[in-house]
């Protein structure tokens, strides 16, 4: 129960945190970073596959709601709920661990790090390719989607640092 | 039968995974239509309340510049006054050109409602932005938003308070305009990067224009009175039929920080054929 609420208010706080800066955030013209996403990432490897995709939909609709993107973020964060046990396979071998949260003290700095930086680029990708929904730009897009995930991972990463320092 | 749910279960995540990008997708693209919903945006009031109250604390940055642009833009309106009075004393004996003046004024009325920017964005390829006034009072979708220093956009969407506006910068957005001083018309497009700058295209190749001319609404659209500063050439570049020259444009309006927004309402239809009727004198006559 206890941890049902810090994951709430980690989605919650997140979001909010999303909305009212990051949103405004466009580092050199090309960088804006999606936090909102950390929480998916580090939820429970058992937690059950639908409801994490439930869970990342209304993050991702309450994301749309203040960005004006109605579909693009809940359908980007869909996404990477739906792939995450994929990915986590991944660079976390299942015999390794059972039941763990994602994070550099269960993984290790580095195993985490390329698990953050393929998930995150799946979802920065999706999110600007449904936001523009057209490949006029590519080039343009490209290097958005690029330097977004990179921002994000470099947040992402800091967080952990800060949470696992013991 | 069995075998069946147990497929099913077995597949859930895939059919779960289906359904939600499926009503991501609906949501995707019944918003890029003008019925789509306004709760879904930052328009509705639950959301409009949130961003407006972190606007109440930005806002205060950057007072400086913005009480300069006012204070600029109070010169050009005194100027005008001053331009208008000397061109109505001319007028002051002569009631007949009276009320061709008066009619050219009203034939251009647009009433004007001033508002402030809650929420904007202007990173994405479709930026919207969110006012502070709506329905009640008085504004309409396609109503015309100018800001301090040129245009900005359309209204969009409005719900009883809050409107979503259609911003220049978005790719959906295209407004007519023309070089200052010379007749031919072309469209302003922007298609995502700076903020900065947009495109003018359609301008015959012939068209006489030189960096740093500035380009002006043309009037051609019912969203905008002519003349009103749209940006100033940085470039001209041919486009690929050599038919047409395409413009890079400046924009006169700096989006990142744009705070005070003025709506443009044309007048009602009716209301403009009564005001047209009141100032033909004959027809009144034929109606008494």
């Amino acid at each position: 129960m206890e941890r049902i609420l810090t994951y709430a208010a980690w989605i919650l706080g997140l979001t909010l945190v999303q909305v009212l800066v990051l949103n405004n955030i466009f580092l050199f013209g090309v960088a804006t970073p999606f936090l909102y996403i950390y929480p998916i990432l580090i939820l429970n490897k058992h937690i059950n596959h639908n409801i994490l995709m439930l869970i990342a939909f209304a993050a991702g609709l309450l994301v749309d709601i203040f960005s004006n993107t109605p579909g693009v973020n809940a359908g980007a964060a869909v996404l990477i709920a739906y792939m995450r046990p994929g990915v986590l396979r991944m660079y976390a071998p299942r015999e390794e661990f059972d039941d763990f949260e994602p994070s550099i003290h269960v993984l290790g700095p580095m195993p985490f790090l390329r698990y953050a930086l393929t998930a995150l680029l799946i979802h920065h990708a999706a999110v600007f390719l449904l936001e523009a929904f057209s490949l006029a730009h590519i080039g343009y897009l490209s290097l958005r989607i690029v330097c977004s995930t990179l921002l994000t991972t470099m947040l992402v990463m800091a967080i952990e640092f800060i949470r696992n320092r013991h | 039968m069995n075998s069946i749910f147990q497929f099913l279960y077995k597949n859930l995540h895939h059919i779960v995974f289906v359904a939600l990008e499926v009503v991501c997708f609906v949501l995707l693209f019944s918003y890029n239509s003008f019925q789509g919903s306004i709760y879904l945006s930052t328009a509705n009031r639950a959301t409009a309340r949130l961003v407006s109250s972190k606007d109440r604390v930005t806002s205060y940055f950057g007072l400086a510049e913005k009480n300069r642009d006012l204070v600029a833009q109070n010169a050009q309106l005194q100027q005008r006054i001053l331009e208008l009075e000397a061109a109505a004393s001319m007028h002051h004996l002569d009631s007949l050109a009276h009320i061709e003046t008066m009619e050219q004024i009203h034939r251009t009325g647009y009433n004007i409602i001033s508002a402030q920017v809650v929420d904007k964005s202007i990173n994405k390829t479709n930026n919207y932005l969110t006012i502070d006034k709506g329905e009640a009072d008085g504004v309409k979708p396609d109503m015309g938003i100018m800001g301090v220093n040129g245009i900005v956009g359309v209204v969009y969407k409005c719900s009883k308070h809050y409107s979503l506006v259609l911003p220049i910068l978005n790719s959906k957005s295209s407004v007519s305009c023309k070089v200052l001083g010379s007749d031919y018309f072309g469209y302003l497009r922007w298609e995502g990067g700076d903020a900065r700058y947009a495109m003018v295209y359609d301008l015959p190749r012939y068209t006489t224009v030189e960096i740093g001319d500035t380009i002006v609404t043309s009037g051609n659209s019912t969203f905008f009175p002519s003349g009103l500063p749209v940006g100033t050439v940085e470039e001209k570049l041919p486009s690929t039929d050599g038919l047409y020259v395409t413009l890079k444009v400046m924009l006169s309006t700096e989006f990142a920080r744009l705070e005070h927004v003025f709506i443009m309402g044309k007048m009602d239809a009716e209301e403009y054929a009564i005001l047209q009727e009141s100032l033909n004198p004959k027809k009144k006559k034929k109606k008494n």
